[in-house]
């Protein structure tokens, strides 16, 4: 009858691939898969016990056996993140999200060149913090478990847009000095094309 | 056998597999490598995965998941462009085998 490796060998595989160097998630999970199939294999064919299988299967890959699988998996995800940051950079350069970002231009300088400045900074705040949040929400639901290398960008690009948040609180009291009103229309205009590059709307 | 001489047809080897059987999982393929060769083709886990996440990255293959006896399982398939590719690659692979022998052997060609 096949061998069927229970929950606690399977977590005990798990971590020893971890401690040989796995951090990826699904990398972590092949290899576990990988290492089960075969002493699982092992155990039914050579009639061996768990612990001498798993022992034989590890010595026959050798000390940087996972080493290499996860520098192939770091290249390969830095080349994709690389392609889709591009890509979401291109896709901003739309006629309506210029000008989108334009009239958002204008309309904040506007408002702090009126004195409206204190005014608009909690409304500022209050929209990018509740936007995010809900978005970050949304969207680890639609993106689903599986797919860690759009979670991974996803949470990138939210940690640029709550630094905008931050950043914002500090600069926005200066709003009312002289030079300060245009550094901070473009900022805040700046942080909408940072939400757009991020939602990929 | 030399190594060498494996690694270039690697990639034809896996894209063959996948052809041929639809959907694999990583130890499937070295396991069904090893049968049909009788023993005498070994991927090593290294190589395998470093093909298949490659192979994954430029959407020749798509993946997966799914709970196998208590644990994820991913599986990999020829994507449409796999398809194309994976036909390309094995005439290309047999091509190269009867120009081979065909050098090896000048009395046979």
């Amino acid at each position: 009858m096949k061998v069927i490796l229970n929950k606690k060998q399977i977590t005990h595989i798990s971590k020893l691939i971890e401690k040989k160097g796995v951090n990826y998630y699904d990398v972590n999970l092949e290899m576990t898969d990988h290492v089960a199939s075969e002493v699982e294999e092992m155990m039914f064919v050579d009639g061996i016990d768990f612990l001498i299988a798993l022992k034989q299967v590890f010595s026959r890959y050798g000390r940087f056996h996972f080493m290499k699988i996860e520098e192939e998996q770091t290249k390969k995800i830095q080349k994709q993140s690389l392609k889709q940051s591009w890509k979401s950079f291109v896709q901003f350069f739309t006629l309506p999200k210029i000008l989108i970002t334009v009239a958002l231009f204008i309309f904040f300088q506007f408002l702090l060149e009126n004195g409206f400045g204190d005014y608009i900074l909690y409304t500022y705040a209050l929209f990018v913090g509740i936007t995010s949040i809900s978005l970050f929400y949304l969207k680890r639901k639609w993106i689903g478990k599986e797919n860690y290398l759009q979670l991974h960008k996803f949470h990138g690009g939210f940690s640029v847009l709550f630094q905008f948040i931050f950043q914002g609180m500090i600069h926005f009291p200066k709003a009312d000095i002289g030079t300060g009103f245009m550094f901070d229309a473009s900022f805040i205009t700046f942080s909408f094309m940072v939400l757009f590059i991020v939602i990929e709307v | 056998m030399s190594n060498k001489l494996y690694k270039g047809t690697l990639t034809n080897v896996v894209l063959k597999l996948l052809h041929e059987n639809g959907r694999m999982y990583g130890y499937e393929i070295t396991k069904k490598t090893k049968e049909q060769t009788n023993g005498g083709f070994t991927i090593t886990e290294g190589a395998l995965y470093t093909i298949l996440h490659k192979l994954e990255a430029e959407e020749v293959l798509e993946v997966e998941f799914e709970i196998v006896d208590g644990r994820t399982r991913k599986y990999y398939k020829l994507s449409e462009k796999g398809e194309q590719e994976a036909v390309l690659k094995i005439e290309e692979l047999k091509l190269f085998i009867q120009n081979l022998s065909g050098f090896l052997n000048p009395k046979l060609a």
